[in-house]
């Protein structure tokens, strides 16, 4: 997941959350089930976004905690080959436009 | 450590032991949930050529059956089209992958002894299948809280008292056949866990050994 992004140059007195949606406008949601293990959960967020071990334990207490987590950002297309990513390893995710859920 | 659970081998493999009767279980449940998927347990992967060319279907409809539909599940809440487009370019790929998972764990169960042995490589996979098989049976036994799957581990662990009465004493088994899946994976999950790079701090949450 890219921390910078490449921002149009008409879109420079956008603020940095609108400088973010646009760049970002999609977003895949992980949804919590009483299924699958906080071990696994960690694991997948671990070795398919390479995410180091503190932040892979946080999204999944927030996923088991509030039901909900926010785990990528990126275009449509990119947000689908991640929840179809998550599918395969049977956790249940979905993708939303940017501040949709929120 | 626990009937069931794997550890970790000298070779770096994972093994875990399971009489006859337990692989045979597995074996039923993997194969019913195969079927599910619209796979077949003869196949010898998932890896059809056939498959890929149906990739470019139209409209595929949601699955009616609420197990089925947890493993290949929606991916908008709120907007069908994106929901309907998804399961359009993607189902048929997730079908094959599910159903290859399923029947290289099924390998996995046959060709063992009382020692499965699992190589490093192939254990996401095969902790893929064991979360699809939970799913289902999960489904099938009702559990949609965590309150649900609490009352499950203590109906394996503990039966019930009116258990002579119709019903009780299969869901019973489906209980202990679960936790028994529950216990394979999460022991070979936390291996896994082992086997990544910069993971030496101790974690609370790791079982005991």
């Amino acid at each position: 997941m890219p921390t910078t992004a490449t921002v149009p140059l008409e879109d420079t007195r956008a603020d940095a959350v609108e400088q973010t949606e646009a760049a970002h406008p999609w977003v895949t949601i992980v949804w919590n089930d009483p299924v699958n293990l906080m071990s696994y959960v960690t694991w997948v967020f671990r070795t398919y976004f390479g995410f180091p071990r503190t932040r892979a334990e946080h999204l999944m207490m927030q996923v088991h905690t509030q039901g909900r987590a926010t785990v990528s950002h990126g275009t449509l297309e990119q947000m689908e080959t991640d929840a179809q990513a998550m599918h395969g390893f049977g956790l249940w995710a979905t993708v939303e436009p940017t501040g949709a859920g929120h | 450590m626990a009937a069931g659970a794997f550890e970790a081998r000298v070779d770096g493999g994972y093994v875990a032991h399971l009489d006859a009767a337990e692989r045979g279980v597995l074996v039923a449940v993997v194969d019913e949930v195969v079927e599910l998927l619209g796979g077949d347990p003869g196949m010898s992967d998932g890896d059809d050529p056939l498959e890929m060319v149906r990739l470019g279907a139209s409209l595929v409809p949601a699955p009616t059956d609420p197990a089925l539909l947890r493993l290949l599940p929606d991916a908008s809440r709120a907007d069908a089209a994106v929901a309907a487009e998804f399961r359009r370019l993607t189902e048929e790929e997730l079908r094959s992958t599910k159903v290859g998972n399923l029947l290289r764990l099924r390998a996995a169960l046959v060709h063992a002894g009382p020692a499965m042995v699992v190589q490093p490589g192939e254990a996401p996979g095969l902790a893929a299948a064991l979360t699809d098989l939970r799913l289902v049976l999960a489904e099938r036994l009702g559990v949609s809280t965590e309150a649900d799957a609490d009352e499950l581990h203590r109906l394996a662990v503990q039966g019930d008292p009116a258990e002579a009465e119709t019903g009780e004493v299969t869901r019973r088994f489906l209980a202990l056949v679960y936790d028994l899946l529950t216990l394979l994976q999460d022991s070979l999950v936390w291996l896994m866990l082992d086997g990544l790079p910069g993971d030496d701090e101790p974690d609370p949450r790791r079982p005991p050994r």
